[in-house]
């Protein structure tokens, strides 16, 4: 993990103190922000603290892990196939991916896990070029409506082509943002959409400076972006001790609405506003006593309770299928590692053995955009974002904007998924990109995969068997697309429609051969790349008809 | 990216389609429903012939535009003043609110189309100090304080499978204007494909049709038909269904695999019934620009067209959702728009003459603490209106049912509407027993932990 700057620290210190300050804090006698050496010494951001709340912590160790990291081992002595699947798994997880031959070469060091691992803490993104690009209006188009904001935080993912401790802070983030804990929830009228970029890129600021998932919590559950959510002392209280929490009795409401009581969203804007007129009487809450918001909240993340409740709802997000017993079992295994970052949760379950050999889940759009994107060299129009921020709120996947999260992150039901899968089908894998508009964003014709996804380099291309140069590109599409071999029946399939001829004498057909022979080298060339992108496109829409390219796969 | 290189408001207030109506993964375990325990009669189901439209309100409605009867105790124990609030609190006849709903609410008390039941109260979630939204809404999805149970209309669906009501020719027996919700939530027992939800939206938007007139997927002989590949006369290549067959084939089962299934089908209704026109319904005409209100006439159109489908969930996206913790005007236009709604709901039924058949039900997770807060909204409740209109040909519609009285318990914000004594009252778990009952199940209470059906309406 590279260096915290410890000044910025400092900065966020004072942040926080006018924050806390603004919303009404204590004047009681416990000690403020302290830290046992004063500032400058990055030795001792760590020790940082308020009332007993400790801001910044490291990210744990894999070796800390409690709940079973695959290991390299473990993983180099799985088959190839399985591989490739439990690899592409752990890549479209983080909304990555790499095509084939990359992909193999990776998994070839024998080193593939720890590497993508290790390669998280490392910083290689040169953040500046790349907020830059991805405001571009040349690049990408921006529009008024449509929540240009989260557009953005998809277009970066769009972006990023290293993954590294930038994309994982992005990727933190982004997965936070879509759970009950921090969703911005646009669809809400007291929410806007400046809000989704206010929660977001909290989440990501602070992460990057090393920020504890408790000191998070707190300063997100103390924000105006959390009180346009839930707004009423009531409220507010009720939801944030169900959501990061799970206690559910009521009567605890009035006792948090008690200590809220002088926090209000006004009407005016919808401006939190926090008078002074706090409560003073004690209240029995989180094995403490509380008397007014700043209590509550700094209490509450500072309870065990807390530990567990973010963790399950982590586990419930991406254990969708496994019954709830499991569920308990795999958040208790992950609190025994005692997490005290998002990070420590989310890396322990996504590099986990129970993750990547033992859980199936559908995929999300996400998962599957940004990874085949990066697998085929996708190239895109201008509009493309739009496009899939409106079709994820087609397919009820819309990012960040319900009020409670995605509490099911990928909906099957036979209109979201209809959904889904036209989207895949007809904007991504029909497409192909025309190389002569390489520059030109605004044009359908550089909407596609690129040319180099089905370069000859890629199979086996050879004129003299094209029966077997046909099979190759098909199980390379397959692959690359669902990491495994094409069935006979599946070879049978393309054969029986782009071969003609008697058997063991077959040429490809008019429309599908790769191998047509022109006078004009160029001509050539041009023509049997277009008849190469015919087979394809035919090959990834039998790929768009099968569950597998949506689901999480087990490995067994 | 490699270093060195290189207003919103619309569809305000959505109801919570994504979020609370998603609230169990369908993968969940539960428990068997036992049909051997079941006791139905084909008679009563083929009598009825009953057709449902379930209204879920997401996020928890207040009572109060349906119940103004403690309104003036309710006004003196306030946190915050009503009228300075509202501006406006005017009972009708049968103390509804006159402007949130309540001119409509009387029209169908007094054609005979509504019944309103002010004390569907739950004193087991009271004993357990339970208003949480998940654990609520899931509960009465499930008609049943048992997690493990199944949905409402996933048990519907297996018992009338079981009895030959429906069967693999049945064409979209439950329909979901929602998305997926718990009401569908499955048993061990999984359902079967034709038993599962499809999902429809208002504007009858027709995802499951495919761009596929593209020259390479047909045959040369094929081809050699003329116009084989024409938008709007020509056909589709044989190499379609060849590549779905084996695709299929290949699929494990499961949600997708249902999904490609029901595609094509679901694609060709979609393009049948978005023919179908709304009879003219003079004053009672449709509100304009709702959502809500399309989805509602879509769902009445659908039962209209294909007699198959039994049931169709539906939240209030358009309106909006019901979790008004602050600045609870809003409620009042929002319960307005939806009676209204409901008014041209029954006119149009009436219009197509399924009212005998065709029955609405309107509820929630729960109802709402009556205390006008400092945020000028309400918390959560323990006591909903349930509404139910239509179906003549089996229920009886009564106009009021129920009585209440407001429990002040001293505790700043808490103040709550509760049964009156001696009044009838039921809990949430009777409105799922009422739909089976309706659908031939002759004792439902098995089905939903001992609470039977709503027996003002059958007597």
């Amino acid at each position: 993990m590279f260096k915290p700057h410890p000044v910025l620290k400092f900065i966020s210190l004072i942040f926080l103190s006018l924050l806390l300050n603004n919303c009404g804090t204590s004047t009681d006698n416990t000690s403020h922000a302290s830290s046992k050496q004063n500032g400058g010494d990055s030795s001792s951001v760590y020790d940082v603290a308020y009332k007993g709340l400790t801001f910044y912590h490291k990210n744990l160790p894999s070796s800390k892990y409690t709940l079973n990291p695959l290991s390299d081992a473990k993983f180099n002595a799985l088959s190839q196939t399985h591989k490739r699947q439990v690899a592409d798994k752990l890549l479209s997880t983080l909304f990555f991916g790499y095509p084939l031959k990359v992909l193999e070469e990776k998994i070839a060091t024998g080193n593939f896990i720890s590497s993508t691992l290790n390669a998280l803490s490392e910083d290689r993104t040169d953040e500046a070029v790349l907020e830059e690009h991805i405001l571009d209006e040349n690049i990408y188009s921006r529009n008024t409506y449509n929540e240009q904001v989260a557009v953005d935080i998809l277009s970066r993912f769009y972006t990023m082509t290293e993954l590294d401790s930038y994309y994982i802070n992005n990727w933190s983030a982004y997965i936070l943002t879509q759970t009950i804990m921090f969703s911005p929830a646009y669809e809400l009228e007291s929410s806007h959409t400046p809000n989704i970029a206010r929660v977001y890129n909290r989440l990501v600021t602070m992460l990057k400076e090393e920020s504890g998932m408790r000191y998070t919590t707190y300063v997100h559950m103390m924000s105006e972006d959390n009180w346009r959510r839930f707004r009423s002392p009531e409220d507010n209280g009720r939801e944030m001790l169900e959501i990061f929490t799970f206690d559910m009795d009521d009567s605890h409401v009035p006792l948090a609405g008690k200590a809220l009581k002088n926090w209000k969203l006004d009407r005016d804007h919808d401006t939190l506003v926090v008078s002074l007129n706090q409560n003073r009487e004690p209240i029995n809450l989180f094995g403490t006593t509380i008397k007014n918001g700043d209590d509550f909240y700094r209490e509450m993340v500072k309870s065990n309770v807390f530990t567990f409740g973010v963790t399950k709802r982590l586990v419930d997000f991406f254990f969708p299928t496994k019954g709830a017993a499991k569920k308990t079992e795999i958040a208790n295994t992950i609190v025994s590692s005692k997490p005290e970052t998002w990070q420590d949760i989310l890396l322990q379950i996504v590099f986990s053995e129970e993750y990547l050999l033992r859980s199936t889940s559908p995929k999300s759009a996400e998962a599957l955009f940004f990874s085949t994107a990066k697998k085929v060299n996708f190239k895109h129009r201008n509009n493309l974002m739009h496009t899939f921020k409106s079709s994820l709120e087609k397919m009820h996947q819309a990012s960040m904007k319900y009020k409670l999260g995605k509490r099911n992150r990928v909906p099957l039901d036979t209109l979201s998924f209809a959904n889904y899968h036209k989207f895949m089908r007809e904007d991504v894998l029909l497409r192909s990109s025309d190389p002569m508009y390489k520059n030109q964003y605004d044009t359908w014709q550089r909407q596609g995969w690129d040319k180099s996804f089905i370069s000859n380099e890629n199979f086996i291309f050879d004129g003299k068997d094209v029966v077997a140069s046909l099979d190759s590109l098909v199980q390379y599409l397959f692959h690359t697309m669902i990491s495994r071999d094409a069935t006979t029946s599946e070879l049978a399939l393309f054969r029986t429609h782009m071969l003609k001829g008697e058997s063991g004498n077959q040429i490809l057909s008019y429309t599908f051969n790769m191998f047509r022979a022109d006078d004009d080298p160029e001509t050539q060339n041009k023509k049997r790349e277009v008849l190469k992108r015919n087979i394809t496109i035919i090959v990834l829409d039998y790929i768009s008809r099968l569950s597998e390219t949506y689901t999480h796969k087990e490995v067994k | 990216m490699r270093k060195n290189t290189i207003k919103r408001r619309e569809f305000i207030k959505l109801s919570l389609v994504a979020g609370t109506a998603l609230l169990m993964p369908s993968f969940s375990s539960a428990k068997d429903l036992d049909l051997s325990e079941i006791t139905f009669s084909s008679a009563v189901n083929s009598t009825n012939n009953a057709q449902t439209i379930m209204i879920f309100m997401y996020g928890g409605a207040s009572q109060l535009g349906g119940n103004l009867t403690n309104i003036d105790e309710i006004k003196s124990a306030s946190q915050s003043n009503y009228d300075n609030y509202f501006r406006g609190i005017t009972k009708t006849a049968n103390n509804c609110w006159q402007e949130a709903g309540g001119i409509h609410m009387e029209k169908l008390l007094a054609d005979g189309d509504m019944t309103l039941f002010r004390s569907c109260y739950s004193k087991i979630r009271e004993a357990e100090n339970n208003k949480a939204h998940g654990e609520c809404t899931v509960q009465n999805q499930k008609g049943s304080f048992d997690q493990n149970s199944a949905g409402i209309l996933a048990n519907l669906a297996q018992v009338l499978e079981a009895n030959g009501v429906v069967n693999e020719n049945t064409r979209m027996p439950f329909v979901t204007l929602e998305g997926d919700s718990t009401f569908f939530t499955e048993g061990r027992k999984p359902l079967n494909s034709f038993l599962k939800p499809v999902g429809l939206d208002e504007n009858l938007d027709n995802p499951y049709s495919r761009n596929s007139r593209d020259w390479r997927y047909y045959t040369e002989s094929e081809r050699k038909i003329e116009n084989y590949n024409h938008i709007t006369t020509g056909f589709d290549a044989e190499f379609h269904k060849t590549m779905d067959t084996l695709a299929q084939q290949t699929n494990k089962g499961g949600k997708i695999k249902d999904a490609f299934s029901k595609r094509a089908s679901l694609g060709a209704f979609i393009n049948d019934i978005s023919t179908s026109k709304t009879p003219e319904l003079g004053a009672d005409a449709y509100p304009e620009s709702n959502r809500f209100a399309g989805k509602i006439e879509t769902a009445i159109k659908v039962l209209v067209k294909n007699p198959d489908t039994k049931v169709i969930t539906i939240g209030t996206g358009g309106l909006g959702g019901w979790d008004d913790h602050d600045q609870a005007r809003s409620y009042v236009e929002r319960t307005e728009s939806l009676f209204r709604t409901l008014v041209s709901a029954m006119a149009h039924i009436k219009a197509v003459g399924k009212e005998q058949n065709i029955n609405i039900m309107v509820f929630g997770e729960f109802g709402r603490n009556v205390n006008l807060n400092s945020a000028l909204g309400w918390d959560h409740g323990n006591l909903q209106n349930f509404y139910v209109l239509g179906g003549k040909g089996y229920f009886n519609h009564k106009g009021i049912v129920g009585e209440t009285v407001l429990e002040n318990t001293g505790q700043i914000n808490r103040l709550y509407l509760k049964p009156k004594s001696g009044t009838y009252q039921f809990e949430p778990h009777s409105i799922a027993a009422t739909l089976y009952k309706i659908y031939g199940i002759e004792n439902p209470q098995i089905l939903t932990g001992g609470h039977g059906e709503i027996t003002k309406l059958f007597s």
